[in-house]
């Protein structure tokens, strides 16, 4: 999609002979065949473009199979950007109505709904939160969030009152469009971040802060370039908020947590966006004891099974990966494994099996910070 | 039976053996599992040319699936291909007449490491980096670092007699194994003796150590690992002639010092490769030597080393550019810094003795820069595994405008290996030290072995009567 013609040849020209990700990608690790590792993927797309394969089932089966998690452009020599490779050839896919059935039904559904779950504004009024009805701060939820995490929502926004920062919500917030840009329907992506851009800057706000990393992602790096304005507005992540706030003393906490606690970095935050440090300034502040790092951790934290809107085409693929990912917290010897995305939270608690995952709790970050600083917290909806 | 008939047939038999989701013939894949590192195929492939694809891609999951599938290709007189990781430079795992391929893949289990004899056991399908994290984790290496261990297999490694960049001091993958176990042609299912090292006969177990696939199917190995290092340093050298940096390399060897690596670069690689890759610009011979273990040994070794090295004249450059080159080692291999199409190379690699080394190089470079000078060839060349009788040198042809045509370039290319590897033989050299042979230089195996040659065909032909494994590669006689 953003690649262009010189740019996606060349990177079809670099990965369809190297290995050199091939470590780096989990999806391949799972599925253990060479047509669906970066080298894979590089030769077919070259095979199409000299005219000795088309796209078909196959094709699509092989691109739809992937996390587009950055790691590989971690591990890449040449910084060659496999994932926007990646997108650009499920775009094409989509344009040919190629794409798998149950991508074309998603992206149907979420066409048709324009967003999924429940009114924020609603949501949190009826949770005793205060918020104003024009405010220089919007709270960008994220339809994962309102779907499946109305307690991280809740929990932030009393966060903002208790610090003291007046706020607003969208009361019929839209998707930002970053399904569709993963899956591939890019008329769909434009249409989506012209129409959020627009709805957010009715709203007279001047910061945007947004609660999924994804969500954040997209605003930030993806929203102008599929043609949204958002020009003025500044993106920011909740996490270095409430870093901010903590460290300003506009969040009091009152009781740190003793359990040991170990920190899942999300794709979005920690590779696109470099956001680190400021998760672990918050887990400094609120812990009793030092973050339990997982092996792999900051830019090279591995995915939550999230990546590439995966669990559509593959949700026992994305599964399998999420229980990888909760076998490397707990070898950290963690008894919470806490979250900067509530979309990690979704997938992670999706792919936990009780029994063997017991004595692990996932928490968002938000929700660890509600604890700390004596907010209620409500039960959560996993 | 029309052929479509009878390779539904076929596919069916292999679904009995595999079941229905772990055998494939969809064509997207089938070009996938065309290539591996060789630069033929990609020529094709570049060019818009079919390469040869297998007819079934089959994930066995076990030792007794091969078994079942090899005794369906003997039946059927199929071909059978099989795969590890597919990073191969010799054309090795591309199915020349179509086929069986098997992608060992789904067999990576860690069976055990035996933390009392420092082993590891795994089946062969065992991603090689993978592996090294798992007994990283126990305080353990394998010490085996290939520029392809991103993407090998253990089987790979064994199946091509690999080599690592720490091999001087911890050997090729050939000197690491202790046992393998192979299924047959026949499809019989075989272990060698439990140890390498013995008084029962002739080896078992290095009749299939390099066989490529051509012998039997590696299913499970047996590896030696050592104990993660205290420390490992580095230190770089200059010196201003190519014969002193392999003197003084020579010296450290039959010294019985042990350094994991020595790294020497001839003039020409080192002004075009190294100061590419690691952005170095000096003019000489670049030299990166490499010492690990204890403290007290890494101190005792690094500074016996310089006193060799300064004695004949390399200039120290310090540990600052050695631990670059170590931390970028694997650059000079992957895009965009390793040499890639539209450009024309290949790695004419030999090993000899130190007596002759020095000589082989000087021919080598002599043939390719002379006889093929219409078409500007350059020679580039390091020595990189070092041996305590002599060393390896990882030479390379590059032509930067090779032939559009693809025909055209396939004929000087092999026109070009012919005359560099029969330069190798005829000073003492051998065709290759850690690639392989594939079907890149199988036609010159009988050349190089001479009477010799009908052993090993022998063997290959007592194994596999048929002739269903791996064929046209090592340059056994397609039966």
């Amino acid at each position: 999609m953003f690649l262009s013609t010189e740019e996606r040849a060349e990177t079809i020209w670099a990965c369809r002979f190297c290995m050199m990700c091939h470590c780096a990608d989990r999806t391949a690790q799972l599925v253990r065949r060479e047509s669906y590792t970066p080298r894979g993927r590089g030769a077919i797309l070259c095979a199409i473009d000299q005219g000795l394969l088309e796209f078909d089932d196959t094709v699509a089966d092989i691109m739809y199979t992937t996390l587009n998690d950055g790691l590989l452009h971690e591990c890449c020599v040449g910084n060659y950007d496999h994932e926007e490779l990646v997108l650009d050839t499920r775009a094409k896919i989509f344009q040919r109505g190629l794409a798998p059935e149950e991508v074309v039904r998603f992206v149907e559904g979420l066409r048709g709904s324009h967003g999924r779950g429940p009114n924020p504004e609603e949501l949190l009024s009826q949770r005793g939160v205060e918020t104003e009805s024009k405010a220089d701060i919007l709270l960008f939820c994220g339809c994962t969030t309102r779907e499946s995490q109305a307690a991280t929502i809740v929990t932030m926004g009393k966060l903002f009152n208790q610090a003291g920062i007046k706020f607003q919500v969208l009361s019929k917030e839209p998707c930002c469009g970053w399904p569709l840009y993963q899956l591939g329907d890019l008329d769909g992506a434009r249409e989506f971040s012209r129409n959020v851009a627009k709805e957010i800057k009715a709203t007279g706000a001047s910061t945007v802060a947004v609660l999924d990393a994804d969500c954040y992602r997209m605003l930030l790096t993806r929203n102008a370039r599929l043609g949204g304005d958002l020009k003025g507005i500044k993106i920011v992540h909740i996490t270095s908020l409430l870093a901010d706030w903590i460290q300003a003393g506009r969040i009091e906490i009152t009781k740190r947590i003793s359990d040991p606690v170990t920190y899942h970095d999300p794709c979005a935050l920690a590779r696109y966006c470099e956001e680190v440090d400021s998760p672990r300034r918050i887990l400094a502040a609120i812990l009793e004891g030092e973050v339990k790092e997982m092996e792999r951790n900051r830019k090279l934290a591995n995915c939550c099974g999230a990546g590439g809107m995966l669990a559509v085409h593959r949700p026992d693929l994305s599964n399998e990966v999420a229980l990888l990912r909760l076998e490397e917290a707990r070898a950290t010897g963690a008894s919470i494994l806490a979250t900067g995305c509530p979309r990690c939270d979704t997938t992670f608690a999706r792919a936990m099996n009780p029994d063997r995952e017991k004595g692990l709790r996932i928490m968002n970050l938000v929700n660890l910070v509600g604890v700390a600083a004596g907010v209620q917290f409500p039960s959560p909806s996993a | 039976m029309s052929s479509a008939l009878v390779f539904e047939v076929i596919k069916n038999e292999i679904m009995d053996i595999v079941g229905y989701d772990d055998v494939t013939v969809q064509e997207a894949e089938r070009i996938a599992y065309a290539l591996d590192s060789y630069l033929v195929p990609q020529i094709w492939l570049d060019k818009g040319l079919a390469p040869p694809k297998p007819d079934w891609i089959v994930f066995p999951e076990s030792a007794d699936e091969i078994s079942r599938l090899l005794k369906l290709a003997s039946r059927h007189r199929i071909p059978v291909i099989p795969y590890g990781g597919g990073t191969g430079s010799q054309g090795g795992t591309v199915p020349l007449y179509g086929g069986m391929l098997l992608d060992l893949k789904k067999m990576n289990r860690i069976i055990k490491i035996d933390e009392q004899s420092l082993t590891v056991t795994a089946e062969a399908g065992v991603n090689g980096q993978h592996l090294e994290w798992s007994v990283n984790k126990k305080g353990l290496t394998m010490a085996h670092y290939p520029a392809s261990g991103y993407g090998a297999t253990l089987g790979g490694y064994l199946a091509a007699r690999g080599s690592g960049t720490l091999s001087t001091k911890y050997g090729k993958a050939e000197d690491m194994v202790l046992n393998l176990e192979i299924v047959l042609p026949s499809g019989e299912r075989i272990r060698t003796l439990p140890v390498p090292h013995h008084a029962c006969g002739p080896g078992l177990l290095q009749v299939f150590v390099g066989s490529e696939g051509t012998l039997g199917i590696i299913t499970e190995v047996t590896i030696r690992l050592d104990p993660l290092p205290e420390e490992r340093r580095w230190r770089a050298y200059l010196f201003d002639d190519i014969r002193k940096g392999l003197e003084a390399g020579r010296t450290i060897m039959t010294k019985r010092l042990r350094p994991c690596t020595i790294r020497l670069y001839d003039e020409n690689s080192t002004q075009r490769i190294v100061k590419r890759v690691l952005d170095l610009n000096v003019a000489g011979s670049y030299m990166v030597i490499g010492s690990d273990g204890s403290k007290e040994s890494v101190d005792l070794e690094m500074r016996t080393i310089h006193e060799i090295c300064t004695h004949l004249g390399g200039e120290d450059l310090g540990p600052e550019l050695g631990e670059h080159w170590w931390k970028h080692r694997y650059n000079f291999y992957f895009p965009p810094l390793t040499l890639m199409l539209p450009q024309m190379f290949g790695t004419i690699e030999t090993t000899a003795t130190f007596d002759r080394i020095y000589d082989i190089y000087v021919a080598k470079k002599r043939v390719i820069e002379e006889e093929f000078k219409d078409w500007a060839a350059t020679y580039i060349a390091h020595f990189s595994h070092w041996f305590p009788w002599g060393v390896m040198v990882y030479d390379r042809f590059i032509i930067d405008r090779p032939p559009q045509d693809p025909h055209e370039a396939l004929q000087l290319h092999t026109e070009i290996w012919g005359k560099a590897a029969r330069t190798s033989l005829q000073h003492g050299g051998i065709l290759n030290d850690h690639h392989g042979i594939g079907f890149k230089l199988g036609w010159l195996m009988p050349e190089q072995y001479g009477p010799a040659w009908p052993v090993l065909q022998g063997i290959k032909d007592l194994l596999d009567p048929l002739g269903i494994m791996n064929p046209g590669k090592l340059g056994f006689a397609r039966r």
